[in-house]
Parts: structure tokens; C-alpha cells; sequence
């Protein structure tokens, strides 16, 4: 009897490890060509133009963009985030940024900073989400909306800021991000350039544990002082740099339909 | 490099700057010496154009608009306006057939501020239908003089050109200000293509010509959803008394954005509009009702 136990469980065990390997081994070879095709891509695109130069080429045709930022229990550095992302160059956005039913100060810090005043702004609940218990619109800023709603999660708020944009193009962005100032003018390119083929771009992530972040922009960039953001760093290169350019290189001749919508933020969406 | 040009703006001293250019290389004037020309206009960032125009700068410029990657062949294009004469056209045509769309189309751009684009539709054939779909079409069209404009109609009434084209040649004409493309635009506002479609009626709609009622009112019945919403709100620019009716209709509309263009335009055509959403918003609850009391509501909280 123990002996059929032991085969069994040798049995089992072998079929285990070469799953194990099996799996590895192709995902070491995704990776591997991954490598390979983002490197390709990346030998393709021509060199990022300068912020000023692309302000000069596509301040006049480029077309609006709202910023949706969700925000849960972010007390701590949503004024400042807020005040960076009023600070983009970007001729034509608007922020809108979505209380998640936040637990914290996040809702009263945000009214106390940027003199918020309710106000009502129609909308079409084309995606379901939480309730929206208030809009507030800026008195220090034309281009800032806040949306007070019931918890329902990250993409529960971002339906809700998708719902009361008004712009043809948004943003998803997290309330603790930074965008370089030039982000939004970089991004939309594609939109600018081949308008009617293009439904969504995307940008490089990075972490900026340690770096020097003043007035909601980075100063100084450094690594991460312990192992786990090392590692962090690590696969946001290989998510970032390597997969995504990968797959939009492998899968440029998709399409899809007019009103997909996708999760994840930090990325342009028509 | 920028305390030279600042130096020179204020001194006008064309053999100093000539000799501090002489020792900087050429790609570094060109990149922080025409950013700092994009801050000047008029006589002073011509003096400076005169004094990078006597060095080697224009050949190095052109000869980077042939071998350079594509963002300096794109930068190449822009800054060789600062160069005029027949070498720079000359090499601006040639790059109307370079490889990359982006790099045909600001050599376009280009050539039209020098004031020798050829005719459009030899442009179109020179640039492709690549380039064709690129929102720098507008600037170019909207750049052109205004004794160019009846080429832009042409293309703009022209059925086989590209669709993106034609809407930014109306685009370009709307902006204008000529009211007489509107009896011309109002065919284009039939126009099988919506885009096209739509594009015409924002047209109308930006002239507020009274002569387009017509065409705007039959427009709010369109199929396209684009082509009713932007008639609706050529309806309010325009202020058509008529259109209060159609328009209290599309406050039941299946797309959002029609609805929302319909309460607007009602909102701007004034006491009459006023009075259907008001009493849309006073209706049992539907469609038309939330739409009117969402329209009527929107603005600073009570």
C-alpha cells in the first residue's frame, strides 16, 4: 500500500515539475522574443522632438483630453499631485478626479485647496458605477472637476470620471503618478498624426521610490533604497518597456470595436 | 549660445555672432538657436535668420532634410521657412516624396509658408493617402492665402478624395470667415460620407448664416449620430426658431451626445427653446425629461 503511495506521489510529483519546466521554458522564450521584437520596435520610432517643439507643431490641432484621476484614502498627496497635473503643458484638458468614497481627508483637503464649489454637470451613466453623490468644480481653475462618489473600487471610479468626461480622449492616471509635463503632448502624437487608425497608446511607467519629487515634478531620479522596489523597478521595465511594446508591434493590425474600453491607467484612450 | 543671440538682440553685433556660431557645431545652433527664434517675432528673429543664413547653416539644414532620422528631417523642414530661396524649395519638393508621412506633410506645411506649395491636388498625389489622414492637414490648409481658397473648396467638394481631406478643407474654409462658401458647403452637408456630413454642418453652424436653416433642419434627421448631433448644435448657433421642434425630439435621442447638443442648442435659440425644455422636464419621466431636467439643472448647484 505504501509503496503505491510512494509511486503515486513520485508520479505526481514529476508531472508537477515538468509542468513546472514546460511552463517555464515557454515563458522564457515569450519573454526572449518579446526582447527581440520590442527591440525592433524600438529601433523604428524616431527620436522623442523636444516639449517646445512639439507645443509649436500641435498646440493648434491637438484635440482635448480629460484627465481621469481615482483617488481612495489619498490625503496625503492628492493636493499635490492635483497641483502637478494643473501644471501639464498641454493646451486642452481638463482633470477630473474621482473620490472613491475615500475613508480619510482626501474629499475636504482637496475643497480646502482648490476652493471647490458643487455644481451640476449632466451626464449619461453609459457605464454602470457606484452612485455619484456630488460634482465640484474649481474656483482657482477652469480645468478642474472633482467627482464625490460611493465606494466601488478603481474601476468602479474610473466608469464614473469615463460617464462625466467631456473630452474625446482620456487619461486614466493614479492619483499618487506623476506625469512629466510633456506627457499628454507626447502621448496624444498618434492621435494627431493617424487620428482614424489610432484607439489607444501608451506610456512607460516608472517608479520614483527615493527619487527627489518637488512641486509635483522629479528632480532627481534614484533607485530604490531596498530589494522589493529593486525588483519592482525591474519588471515595470520588462511590463513596460519590453511586453507592451512586444504586443503592439505584434498586434498592430487588430481592431477593435468603436467603443471598447480597456483597464489600466496611464494610457491615452479615444 | 543663448546669451550670443540675447547679446546680439540687444548690440546687433553680426560679426560677433557670426564668429561665436562659427565655433559651436551646426546641430546645436539648430536646436537651441531655433528654439530661442520661436520666441521672436518680426524685425528681430529676422536679423538673427539673416545672420545664421550667411554661415553654413542652411546647406548643414538641408542636407539633414535628406539624411537625417525622421525628427530631425521633421525639424529640418520647419526651420528651413527661415531660409527662403530656390535651394530650400527646391529640397522641401524633394521631400514631398520622403519615406515617412509626417516628414511629406511638414514639408508641405513648409513650402506653403515660403509661399510655393504647387497645387493641391498635385500636393495630394506628392504626399499620399498616409499623410492625408494627419491632423497637420488642417494646419496646412489653414495656413494657405486667401487667393488659394477656392483650391481648398475644390477639394473640399471633390467626392474621391479622402473623406479626412475634404472635412479639414471645410474645417479650414469655415474658419475663414468668408460667407461665400455657405451655399457651397450646405451640398457638403448631404454628402454621403458623415464625416464630411458633419464637418459641414459644424461649418454652418460657425457662420450662424441664416441661409442654412434649411439644410441644418433636414440634417437633424440624418442616420449618423455625428451628423444629427453636430446639426443640432448648428441649430442653436444659428438661432433657428424652426428647429425647436425637431430638436425637443432629440432630447429622446439613443446617443447621449445628440441629446446633449439638442438641450444646448434649445437653450441658445432662446425664450421658445427655453419654454420646450421646461416643459419637456416637467413630462412624466423618460428620456426627453431627464435629458431637459439634466440641461436645465447644469451649472452651479443650489
Amino acid at each position: 500500500m505504501t509503496g503505491i503511495w510512494h509511486d503515486l506521489l513520485l508520479g505526481t510529483a514529476g508531472v508537477i515539475a515538468w509542468v513546472v519546466i514546460v511552463f517555464g521554458l515557454i515563458q522564457t522564450i515569450v519573454y526572449l522574443l518579446q526582447l527581440v521584437i520590442a527591440a525592433y520596435a524600438l529601433s523604428k520610432r524616431p527620436p522623442v522632438a523636444r516639449s517646445s517643439l512639439l507645443w509649436h507643431r500641435y498646440s493648434d490641432i491637438a484635440p482635448p483630453i480629460s484627465l481621469i484621476v481615482p483617488a481612495y484614502n489619498e490625503q496625503i498627496n492628492i493636493v499635490e499631485s492635483v497641483h502637478s497635473m494643473l501644471a501639464l503643458e498641454y493646451p486642452a484638458y481638463e482633470v477630473i478626479v474621482v473620490n472613491d468614497g475615500s475613508k480619510d481627508e482626501t474629499l475636504k483637503r482637496m475643497i480646502e485647496a482648490f476652493e471647490l464649489v458643487p455644481v451640476q454637470r449632466s451626464y449619461e451613466e453609459t457605464l454602470k458605477h457606484e452612485p455619484i453623490r456630488g460634482i465640484y468644480a474649481s474656483s482657482r481653475s477652469d480645468r478642474l472637476f472633482v467627482v464625490d462618489k460611493s465606494n466601488g473600487g478603481k474601476a468602479d471610479a474610473q466608469n464614473a470620471g469615463i460617464n462625466v468626461c467631456r473630452a474625446p480622449i482620456f487619461c486614466v492616471i493614479d492619483g499618487d503618478s506623476i506625469l512629466e509635463p510633456d506627457a499628454l503632448l507626447r502621448a496624444v502624437q498618434p492621435f494627431i498624426e493617424d487620428p482614424e487608425r489610432t484607439i489607444a497608446v501608451g506610456g512607460t511607467i516608472r517608479i520614483a521610490n527615493n527619487s527627489t519629487i518637488e512641486s509635483g515634478r522629479v528632480k532627481t531620479i534614484r533607485l530604490p533604497n531596498k530589494l522589493l522596489p529593486l525588483f519592482q523597478v525591474v519588471e515595470y521595465l520588462r511590463a513596460f518597456l519590453m511586453a507592451r511594446l512586444a504586443w503592439s508591434q505584434s498586434t498592430r493590425s487588430c481592431s477593435f470595436p468603436e467603443r471598447s474600453v480597456f483597464s489600466g491607467g496611464g494610457r491615452l484612450w479615444r | 549660445m543663448t546669451a550670443s543671440l540675447i547679446r546680439f538682440s540687444e548690440d546687433g553685433e553680426r560679426q560677433a555672432l557670426a564668429l561665436v556660431l562659427e565655433e559651436i557645431p551646426p546641430a546645436i545652433v539648430i536646436d537651441s538657436g531655433f528654439e530661442f527664434l520661436s520666441l521672436l517675432r518680426g524685425d528681430e528673429r529676422r536679423r538673427i535668420e539673416d545672420v545664421f543664413g550667411a554661415t553654413d547653416l542652411p546647406d548643414f539644414v538641408r542636407k539633414r532634410l535628406r539624411k537625417g532620422n525622421e525628427a530631425e528631417r521633421i525639424h529640418s523642414a520647419e526651420i528651413l521657412t527661415a531660409f527662403p530661396g530656390t535651394s530650400s524649395t527646391n529640397a522641401l519638393l524633394e521631400a514631398l516624396a520622403d519615406r515617412s508621412p509626417e516628414v511629406r506633410i511638414a514639408a508641405a506645411i513648409s513650402l506653403n509658408a515660403l509661399g510655393a506649395l504647387p497645387p493641391l491636388q498635385k500636393v495630394f498625389g506628392l504626399i499620399g493617402s498616409r499623410s492625408l489622414r494627419s491632423r497637420r492637414l488642417i494646419d496646412l490648409f489653414e495656413s494657405l492665402p486667401t487667393d488659394r481658397r477656392s483650391e481648398l473648396l475644390v477639394t473640399a467638394l471633390k467626392q474621391d478624395d479622402s473623406p479626412f481631406a475634404r472635412a479639414a478643407a471645410i474645417e479650414a474654409l469655415s474658419r475663414s470667415g468668408d460667407y461665400s462658401f455657405v451655399r457651397e458647403l450646405e451640398d457638403s452637408a448631404h454628402d454621403p460620407s458623415p464625416e464630411v456630413a458633419a464637418s459641414a454642418l459644424r461649418a454652418l453652424g460657425r457662420s450662424a448664416h441664416p441661409a442654412a436653416a434649411e439644410t441644418v433642419l433636414a440634417s437633424l434627421e440624418n442616420p449618423d449620430w455625428e451628423v444629427r448631433r453636430e446639426a443640432a448644435e448648428a441649430a442653436g448657433r444659428i438661432g433657428i426658431p424652426a428647429a425647436v421642434e425637431p430638436l425637443t425630439s432629440l432630447l429622446g435621442d439613443s446617443e447621449w451626445a445628440v441629446r446633449y447638443a439638442a438641450g444646448n442648442a434649445l437653450k441658445e435659440i432662446g425664450a421658445a427653446g427655453m419654454e420646450a425644455l421646461q416643459r419637456t422636464a416637467m413630462e412624466e419621466a423618460s428620456r426627453s425629461q431627464r435629458t431637459a431636467s439634466l440641461i436645465l439643472s447644469e451649472g452651479l448647484a443650489a
